[in-house]
């Protein structure tokens, strides 16, 4: 294994910095490995001609002693619904196959000007819809804790931003970008043992981010350390005068004390009960406790809190998703741009075929739920009481994070993020898409639904030696103190994303 | 080579043991635990035996406005089966509580001015669309009705 992916980014720069790597070696490596490993389908497209250009341009400017920002020369993958100009974006999906996007999102045009590399573009469910990045047009990823990748033994990356966590966590690139409804850039980080950060909705401009619910969406940032996830997000975050949905306040760039000069006296950590559901894995309980007990031996108050709306959330959330998909689907026609079926008889009917033969069968089902929950006699009673039921559920954070009483109030909740460890892919696939995302999506989903930040950092390895993971959520703009936390924990667990290489193993 | 062998082996192993030293034992707590040790149960009514009738004439309305077929058994078992998932919050008291649209409803939203602010990518733009005359995107005639 080659040694500097063990580093972190600011290493990273550093030997830059004083020549000992340029960014064209790193990149080029990156882009060998990235086929080597072509089994774990993180991809599904890479840019290695952009990538050349732009870790050329990063080592001129580091012959000049002038690099862009903290990430210029960093290597980075993208998930593919967000959109980059002259390369194909997809959502994995029929419809996309061809779609070449004018215009480069947010996001991925921050990162560029910060000169970052992008490597590629990184696999998903079909338009985000799904746990496991197991609906793809392009075929399943694959984790590479995995016990055996080759035979149908092989354990699933999570999803929906399966590829871009499996990217980060074999080392192919540094952090890596992906969205997050209602837990699809924490659900694969749990599984694939890296960071994914969920941060604040509307601190990341969701422009060029190809919508699922626009209500819920957020970028999300997948990196093998706190610092590095920060790094990310201090490149990225901020007001977009393109979406009119980001948060105006001025964004102020995050830095995290170093881990010995974190004083946690002040800080108060609530353990929602409820978020101990059916499905919880002993493992995972094992590991909530402990971490949970290293905090109060670090000096944190920890006490239990209630969230008593938590269990109603996995059915708001599909209500809501269901109808957002239906109006957001409602823009693939197959006219201006996505899948055009062959039927010239009419209008309607070229856009029925064209979706019938663009969309996969989990969006067409989200797509007539919807329209059926938002029809005129339904929409009170489903699509507004769903929107209802979310404010009490919002309401229930708010209680514990703003509480005029004092005591009651705690800064950080600790909780698990998905029940289990990453299931073998045949055990998953038996399950229908609703479930799969019902089912591990219940500690995720709620800090979409309040539009909070939730950090999934991984804390240690099960018995089968896949890693384990935990949740932390915090109020809006509080990323801050959540990072801080999270990055004390990392340190106290020494969780090493890397312990998985076949390489990396026979080299201890 | 055999001595250098060994003593490379010997400081892996070295090593291999101060990590144990410094493992964490995650069956050993110090403080009574906060998290509850059992499933804190939460009640939702079983809709799944609640029959869900959808006729035809609804069918042909949502496949026409949905514009995908719902063709297969199996699709409408699932459309079923989700009408039931959404029935379970019915119960819960929603009375005096607004909808939440938007978790920045607190921020008004910013209007930018009326300003052509991009432009001049005709070219871009249309290479998207499979069938394109001269600078117009085709369809096939419209205003006839979907059959169904």
């Amino acid at each position: 294994m080659r040694r500097h992916i063990q580093w972190s980014i600011k290493q990273l720069t550093a030997s830059y910095s004083d020549g000992q790597l340029s960014p064209r070696r790193v990149t080029e490596e990156a882009l060998q490995d990235a086929l080597k490993w072509k089994t774990l389908n993180a991809f599904v497209r890479l840019t290695p001609e952009q990538a050349a250009q732009q870790a050329q341009e990063s080592e001129e400017r580091y012959k000049l002693r002038q690099p862009n920002s903290d990430l210029d020369g960093v290597t980075i993958a993208i998930k593919d619904n967000f959109c980059t100009k002259d390369v194909h974006t997809t959502c994995a999906s029929r419809m996309l196959e061809d779609f070449l996007p004018p215009y480069d999102a947010t996001v991925c045009s921050r990162l560029k000007q910060a000169g970052a590399v992008v490597l590629g573009k990184t696999n998903m469910d079909q338009f985000a819809m799904g746990a496991g990045t197991v609906d793809s047009l392009y075929g399943p990823t694959k984790n590479i804790w995995s016990e055996d990748l080759d035979k149908d033994h092989w354990r699933i990356a999570g999803g929906s931003s399966g590829g871009s966590a499996s990217a980060v966590a074999a080392g192919l690139c540094y952090a890596a970008i992906g969205s997050d409804t209602g837990g699809s850039t924490r659900n694969p980080a749990s599984y694939c043992g890296v960071v994914g950060l969920k941060p604040t909705y509307g601190l990341v401009s969701r422009h060029g981010l190809i919508p699922l619910v626009n209500s819920m969406d957020v970028p999300g940032i997948f990196a093998r350390s706190v610092s590095d996830c920060v790094a990310v997000l201090n490149t990225v975050a901020g007001q977009d005068q393109l979406d009119s949905t980001t948060i105006r306040k001025p964004f102020t760039r995050l830095n995290l004390p170093e881990v010995r000069q974190i004083d946690l006296s002040t800080v108060r950590i609530g353990i929602p009960k409820e978020y101990h559901c059916h499905g919880l894995s002993a493992e995972v309980l094992e590991t909530w406790c402990k971490v949970a007990d290293l905090l109060e031996c670090g000096g944190a108050s920890v006490r239990q809190v209630s969230l008593p709306n938590t269990a109603a959330s996995i059915f708001v959330y599909s209500i809501l998703n269901q109808c957002e998909v239906a109006s957001n689907m409602a823009r693939y026609d197959g006219i201006e741009y996505g899948h055009r079926a062959s039927d010239e008889r009419s209008t309607e009917q070229l856009y029925a075929l064209s979706r019938a033969e663009g969309f996969n069968e989990v969006v067409k089902t989200r797509i007539l739920t919807g329209n059926f929950l938002l029809l005129k006699k339904n929409y009170d009673q489903h699509f507004e009481k769903a929107l209802r039921v979310r404010r009490l559920i919002a309401e229930d954070f708010a209680k514990v994070f703003d509480s005029s009483v004092q005591e009651d109030r705690v800064d950080i909740l600790l909780t698990p993020t998905t029940l289990t460890e990453a299931p073998l892919y045949k055990d998953f696939a038996s399950l229908t898409n609703r479930d799969q995302c019902a089912v591990q999506d219940f500690c995720t989903q709620p800090a979409n639904m309040a539009g909070i930040p939730a950090v999934c950092i991984p804390i240690r390895l099960s018995r089968a030696g896949l890693p384990l993971s935990l949740q932390l959520m915090s109020n809006s703009l509080n990323e801050q103190l959540l990072l801080t936390v999270a990055r004390w924990i990392e340190a106290q667990v020494n969780f090493d994303s890397l312990e998985h290489t076949q390489e990396y193993k026979k080299s201890l | 080579m055999l001595r250098l062998l060994s003593k490379r082996l010997y400081c892996k192993i070295a090593t291999k043991s101060n990590e144990k030293a410094t493992k964490l034992d995650f069956k050993q707590l110090t403080h009574p635990t906060k998290v509850p040790q059992t499933p804190v149960d939460a009640e939702f009514p079983d809709t799944s035996s609640s029959e869900i009738q959808i006729d035809t004439k609804t069918i042909q309305l949502l496949e026409r406005l949905s514009l995908v077929d719902l063709d297969s058994e199996r699709a409408l078992a699932t459309l079923k089966s989700s009408i039931q998932f959404a029935n379970k919050i019915a119960h819960i008291n929603t009375e005096h509580v607004r909808p939440l649209y938007t978790v920045l409803e607190q921020q008004q939203l910013q209007l930018r001015n009326d300003q052509v602010t991009e432009g001049d990518c005709r070219a871009e733009v249309l290479r998207n669309a499979k069938v394109t005359d001269e600078d117009y995107y085709v369809s096939p005639p419209g205003n006839i009705p979907l059959e169904q």
